[in-house]
């Protein structure tokens, strides 16, 4: 079941934002990224939050879409309603997405639909028994274009800043509560090769002209 | 006639008439060629590369015979390789062989043998039922050229590319090889090769099977059908692009794969950047060494050969391709199955630039690279250094070829339907990419993982010259070549070193009677193809900041020239095997868009005693193309600059010059305005000899 776009309508500042981007990336023309503290560039586009699952591993994996590439056990994983435009998918600097602290793997190209399936890393709160990264507080919007894995912490605290300078907040609150409640509980797998391939059955659930791009990541298993 | 390098230094050395001629025919019945009179066999060890040795077994003439015939000066073109249905003929300059004239003979195409097969059998039977007859005539070569094919001769090779045949011309008509008769083919490479078409699926049927080993190893692999009995194969590589897809190029998959080769196409981590795509290019490799016996059930068990790995990546994946390569060679990445020396060949299609200089330098691997005139993505454009795929093909050092295909988009090079990221004027599509794509692949990966000798054709001469009859006549591609460094070849100029204008960078000096040259690095430097006088490298796109790659520009509109002197301990150009240079039409200047079209202009050699050949218009060999007539970035139309190789063989510059002395070549001189174009704006870069061998 999908949210209805009454969630996606109470972010009218961020979809100016997300004009922006487009804009940009109508331009088809790769610009050089803003560098340290400048993020001037940063954009909204992330109109919705749709699904909101926790994860856990057994075995931890390197997040290589940071420079610091962390390795994680845990985080969640998201579907996110975004701006088309702003994902074209194309070999010049692309808009960076992040949630909150974090930056987030874009699964699937959200083209068509729209929906992003996202894994966003975090570590696990013992106290609160999910992710530490509180999807409550963190924004979640499209920063200045570079290369994920270019991205350190200096570089996130500076789109951080200049996201919120921009007006970009995190969702309402009962927004990520149905997101969550759409998501459920912990899904416990193995190791990342079972999380992706259960992500890529949320992209065949949540934008359904990818299904055979999602194929491509459950093909049959050596053993 | 020319020599593999593999075979160079093992193989009993050919003869190159006329300098030493006059040693083997003290065994035959025939008088030695004119020049072979004037020239000592002393200057045997003083030219480039490997030193001439007569063979004398035999006592038969071993010269270039089979060829093809050219409209105009120097008449004739002697070549490796001919595809399939065109004509193959046979030429002798009676001015270089005098004593061939009046003698008639009865001429052969024969199933090649090696020097060794001929020497214990010289039976000759003719590959086509029965000899051509004929009386040599004196004057021309062209009263002296034979058809000796109509394209009817078997070119099937299996799975290897070309049959080899040498031609005789059995002088006393016996149906034997012996003293006094002529051979192409005797000594090293056959005679010539026929080819089927390289752009047409190979032998082998196709399985394709797609599995996966994990996190970013997914696979779509290619192999022959009948594999269990083909022994240990090539594997290639490919790595996507942004965006893209490991499942979208069964093109490739199939094609080389027909041709008897294992392809895997891998999922590749794009997004997060080049860096990480790499990463996903050498696991995915050593995946399927170590995983061969469980894949599909062990099909592939010992079939992968980790001496012969050929890496193919896409945009970002072609940055990738050659970041892991860098990688492996620097020790940054130890790869388990194999060494950095079993990667044969890296070819990057379209690729980014968004690592440093020093991250994306092939070294001295074997590289290629595709671009499209008409990319709209990584666009060439001198916008910005990401976009330039160029500069990573001008640091390589290994053996290099490039191909810039006019009307092909960033999207056409995949086998995925809809956005084509393509701009500009007559636009190609897949159905005009696929063929260069695919023809070319298999003649690179025949050459660098089997040492096919017929393959090298098609990207040693120019597209304009010999390419793949499936490409669309409507394709316009330039395409160059560069051996690598430290093969022998004698580098006249390459502009690296010795900056000054009248100083070639192998120290002689150069006298420059053209208008606004420039020697300096090949950079466009203000963002804009638009032409400005203040940026005389407007077009060169084969430079971003940190990189050295120079060359020389200029123009004409009066008849102009350049001339390079050649050092006195270089001249002997009698046993080498081409001058090469590269050149380009410099865009949106006004004398190329008063040009505007594909350009031309003259090359002579100056001997010590003021000889002078005949001035060469190169355009029997290529032409220079009209750079790709897309608009944008500026004013005018005209995209990057597109270099050509040129590669002249070094017999015609003597075509009917028997007093032209090339043991004593004192310049190389380029003319412009007669013949040729008229006026025209060029660079010009890397000219060498090229050595026996190369």
């Amino acid at each position: 079941m999908r949210t209805s776009h009454w969630i996606l309508s109470s972010f009218a500042a961020v979809a100016v934002l997300a004009a922006a981007g487009t804009a940009w990336m109508k331009a088809k023309t790769p610009v050089a990224p803003q560098n340290g503290a400048s993020s001037a560039a940063t954009v909204g586009g992330v109109r919705g939050l749709l699904f909101a699952q926790p994860y856990v591993l057994d075995q931890g994996f390197e997040h290589t879409w940071r420079a610091e590439k962390p390795s994680s056990r845990a985080g969640w994983l998201l579907v996110l309603d975004v701006d088309p435009d702003l994902v074209v998918p194309q070999e010049g600097y692309e808009p960076v997405l992040f949630v909150g602290d974090q930056t987030a793997e874009r699964v699937n190209r959200g083209v068509g639909s729209g929906h992003l399936v996202v894994i966003v890393p975090a570590d696990l709160d013992h106290a609160r028994g999910e992710p530490a990264l509180d999807l409550f507080v963190g924004p979640m919007w499209f920063g200045t274009p570079r290369l994920p894995e270019q991205v350190d912490a200096k570089a996130i605290a500076d789109e951080f800043a200049a996201a919120r300078r921009a007006g970009v907040r995190a969702f309402a609150s009962e927004h990520v509560a149905l997101a969550k409640q759409q998501g459920g509980g912990f899904v416990a797998l193995k190791d990342r090769t079972e999380l992706e391939r259960y992500a890529a059955t949320l992209v065949q659930t949540w934008a359904p002209d990818e299904y055979e791009f999602a194929q491509g990541l459950l093909q049959p298993l050596v053993k | 006639m020319h020599r593999d390098r593999s075979t160079a230094l093992a193989a009993v050395q050919r003869v190159a008439a006329p300098s030493a001629i006059a040693a083997l025919f003290a065994f035959g019945a025939l008088a030695a060629p004119a020049a072979a009179q004037t020239v000592g066999a002393s200057s045997l060890a003083s030219g480039h590369g490997t030193a001439v040795t007569p063979e004398p077994r035999l006592g038969v003439l071993d010269i270039e015979l089979a060829g093809e015939s050219l409209s105009a000066y120097p008449h004739f073109h002697y070549v490796r390789t001919v595809e399939i249905g065109k004509r193959v003929s046979l030429a002798i300059d009676p001015t270089r062989y005098p004593s061939f004239v009046g003698q008639n003979a009865d001429i052969y195409v024969v199933a090649h043998k090696t020097m060794a097969q001929w020497i214990a059998d010289g039976t000759l039977i003719d590959a086509r039922g029965a000899p051509t007859n004929f009386t040599f005539q004196p004057g021309t070569i062209q009263a002296n050229t034979v058809m000796l094919d109509n394209g009817t001769l078997n070119a099937d090779a299996g799975a290897d590319l070309g049959v080899p045949y040498d031609v005789v011309v059995d002088f006393d008509q016996d149906g034997f090889l012996g003293a006094g008769d002529a051979i192409d083919g005797f000594a090293g490479e056959p005679g010539f090769f026929v080819v089927e078409d390289p752009g047409l699926p190979g032998p082998y049927a196709v399985t394709e099977i797609q599995y996966s080993g994990g996190s970013f190893l997914g696979q779509d692999t290619y192999y022959p059908t009948n594999i269990d009995q083909l022994g240990v194969l090539p594997l290639v590589v490919i790595s996507h692009g942004n965006g893209h897809d490991y499942r979208w190029y069964d093109h490739i998959g199939y094609h080389l794969a027909s041709w008897g080769c294992v392809v895997m196409s891998h999922q590749n981590n794009t997004v997060p950047g080049p860096e990480s795509a790499s990463v996903t290019t050498l696991t995915n490799t050593d995946y399927i060494f170590t995983n061969q016996g469980s894949i599909q059930n062990g099909a592939l068990a010992g079939h992968l050969d980790p001496t012969r790995i050929v890496w193919i990546g896409h945009s970002r994946g072609g940055e990738g391709v050659v970041r892991a390569y860098n990688k492996i060679a620097t020790g940054a990445y130890i790869p388990v199955n194999y060494l950095p020396s079993g990667v044969k060949l890296v070819s990057s299609i379209a690729p980014t630039e968004f690592l440093s200089v020093a991250q994306i330098n092939p070294f001295s691997v074997n590289y290629h690279m595709f671009v499209g005139a008409s990319d709209s993505d990584v666009t060439g454009g001198p916008t910005n250094a990401i976009v330039q795929s160029t500069p990573i093909y001008e640091r390589s050092i290994g053996d290099k070829t490039f191909h810039s295909i006019q009307g092909a988009g960033h999207a056409d090079f995949h086998n995925q339907s809809g956005n084509c990221w393509c701009t500009g004027p007559n636009l190609i599509g897949k159905a005009g990419t696929h063929p260069v794509v695919l023809s070319n692949y298999l003649a690179l990966v025949k050459h660098y993982t089997e040492g096919s000798v017929a393959a090298r054709d098609y990207f040693e001469r120019t597209y304009d010259d010999f390419h793949s009859a499936s490409i669309p006549a409507n394709v316009i591609v330039a395409n160059e070549h560069k051996d690598a460094a430290g093969t022998g070849n004698f580098v006249v100029d390459d502009f690296q070193t010795n900056t000054a204008l009248n100083t070639s960078s192998s120290g002689a000096a150069v006298n420059v009677a053209v208008a606004n040259p420039f020697e300096g690095l090949m950079q466009d430097l203000d963002g804009s193809f638009s032409w400005s006088s203040g940026v005389p490298m407007n077009g060169m796109c084969r430079a971003i900041s940190g990189d050295t790659q120079r060359g020389l520009v200029f123009d004409w509109t009066t008849p102009s020239s350049l001339t390079f002197d050649v050092l006195t301990s270089q001249k002997d150009f009698s046993d080498d095997v081409a001058l090469s240079f590269r050149a380009c039409q410099g865009t949106r200047h006004p004398n190329t868009d008063s040009w505007n079209q594909p350009l031309t202009f003259g090359v002579e050699l100056e001997d010590v005693f003021g000889n002078v050949t005949t001035t060469l218009d190169f355009g029997a060999f290529g032409r220079l193309t009209r750079t790709y007539q897309r608009s944008g970035t500026g004013t005018g139309s005209g995209w990057a600059n597109e270099f050509s190789t040129l590669r002249i063989p070094m017999d015609a510059f003597t075509r009917h010059a028997p007093n032209f002395d090339l043991t004593q070549v004192a310049k190389i001189r380029f003319r412009f305005g007669v013949p040729g174009a008229t006026l025209g704006r060029v660079g010009i870069d890397d000219i060498e000899i090229i050595a026996k061998g190369n």
